[in-house]
């Protein structure tokens, strides 16, 4: 994902195991079982990726939440999701109609 | 059963990870006795099939204890028997599973996977599998299963396994009937790629016979397996207590999970601390799993499992060797605070025989 597109809807992989321990957020991806835990803040973000919500009604509850200007958090988000992505453990789609 | 050799993970994160659900009381690791039903009878097997908690549960009680438990923070999962293959639920139950999210691994002897179950197993998010083969070939296996045909079934399932990007362990004691083919059995695991996990230590029955432990190796046995440089340094260990040991300070802790991060559920919904230890918690059909886990007595007595020396470990010599477990002491002796005799009286043989072996080669 190379810019903020507020219409993706991020969803966890499909087959991916994951848990909240403590407020943070572990998985392990079955391809190669590499363990991932993700922080306070990460893991905040991980509890709205639902495959319903899109990265602008993400971006709109992160905005809520934390003390950030619009512009470094797309810029935060879109580097997030592309980590993610990368690591296999979300799916990124664009809703219908877009 | 532990989350770390289930596949490669971080150890360092991993033990932070078991650090924090033991702190919180987290349940992170637990075990699902579906059966205790087998098609085999493999002479070695701990488990008794008459036993009082053997009556299989409904799918319904199982799908709620996962649900409880996913929604505590327990992660891993492990399908066990038995033969979990034979609860007439276990693909339902697989499915659920999976919804939920759990990291699953599945112990079986493989004999009753197809090729479209192999595959059904990856889609179900199945990520580790544990099967015994007990020899580099059928006279040896089958001699132990007392199952004909059973090595060339499993080899079959094997070789499906190893088309698709499940972690595959294969696993067995060292018995008198197959510890003089061990290397050729490390071998043939090594030639599949896959996880080689060799045990000399034998468990006794659940309701605490001591068969399957007498088929364990003597000392000349193990003499014998000591003289392969692979299996003695890579799956054995070679080390020797140290002569000051019992100068040292008494060993604080048995650094046992069991009733702190594991759980286990026998076929019935008792609820028991780990695989092997047999002391009731409670049980599912009758209590939720959570009012279980947060108030059973029993549990609260086994906190100091982890807090307390066991009274003869205390300055033992060979206490940084042995594989001290509270569940293996609780069946043989009815308490889980004392040495168990038959785990002493092994690693005593390890080490003897390790020490022999050390000096004919000086």
């Amino acid at each position: 994902m190379k810019t903020f597109d507020p219409a993706i809807v991020p969803q966890p992989a499909s087959n991916l195991p994951w848990r909240e321990l403590d407020g943070e957020v572990f998985a392990i991806t079955p391809d190669d079982g590499v363990l991932h835990t993700l922080n306070e803040t990460a893991s905040f973000i991980w509890g709205l990726i639902d495959g319903k919500r899109s990265l602008g009604e993400i971006e709109t509850q992160v905005l809520d939440e934390f003390e950030v200007t619009s512009e470094q958090l797309r810029d935060d988000l879109t580097a997030f999701l592309t980590l993610l992505e990368e690591r296999r453990l979300v799916q990124l789609e664009v809703t219908e109609g877009e | 059963m532990e989350l770390s050799d289930a596949a490669p993970i971080n150890t360092a994160m991993l033990n932070e990870l078991k650090q924090r659900a033991d702190w919180r009381g987290v349940p992170l690791m637990a075990s699902f006795e579906l059966t205790w039903n087998c098609q085999w009878h493999c002479i070695h097997c701990y488990v008794v099939r008459d036993d009082p908690y053997s009556a299989e549960m409904p799918l319904e009680y199982w799908k709620q204890a996962a649900d409880e438990l996913a929604d505590m923070g327990a992660f891993l999962v492990v399908l066990t028997g038995g033969e979990p293959l034979l609860y007439p639920h276990f693909w339902e139950l697989l499915e659920h599973l999976h919804k939920r999210r759990f990291y699953t691994r599945l112990y079986t002897n493989g004999a009753l996977l197809t090729d479209d179950d192999v595959d059904r197993l990856v889609d179900l998010g199945v990520a580790t599998v544990d099967i015994s083969l007990h020899g580099p070939d059928a006279a040896t296996h089958d001699a132990i299963s007392t199952e004909p045909g059973s090595f060339d079934r499993v080899m079959k399932v094997i070789r499906k396994i190893k088309t698709t990007n499940i972690y595959l362990s294969l696993k067995t004691n060292l018995l008198m009937q197959n510890y003089e083919k061990v290397d050729e059995w490390r071998k043939l695991v090594e030639s599949l790629e896959a996880q080689a996990k060799l045990s000399l230590m034998l468990t006794p029955s659940n309701d605490g016979g001591m068969a399957p432990v007498s088929m364990g190796l003597g000392e000349k046995e193990m003499i014998q397996v000591l003289e392969n440089k692979v299996i003695r340094e890579i799956y054995l260990g070679d080390t020797l207590p140290d002569e000051k040991a019992a100068e040292k300070p008494p060993l604080l802790a048995l650094g046992c999970s069991a009733g702190s991060t594991t759980i286990n559920i026998a076929p019935n919904g008792e609820i028991f601390p780990c695989l092997q230890f047999q002391l009731s918690l409670g049980n599912i059909r009758n209590q939720s799993l959570e009012r279980i886990w947060g108030h059973s007595s029993n549990r609260y007595y086994l906190n100091g499992i982890r807090a307390i020396y066991a009274e003869g470990c205390q300055g033992c010599e060979l206490s940084g060797h042995c594989p001290r477990c509270p569940g293996i002491a609780y069946v043989e002796t009815g308490s889980c605070w004392v040495p168990p005799p038959s785990t002493c009286e092994k690693t005593e043989k390890l080490i003897n025989a390790r020490r022999r072996f050390h000096s004919k080669r000086s």
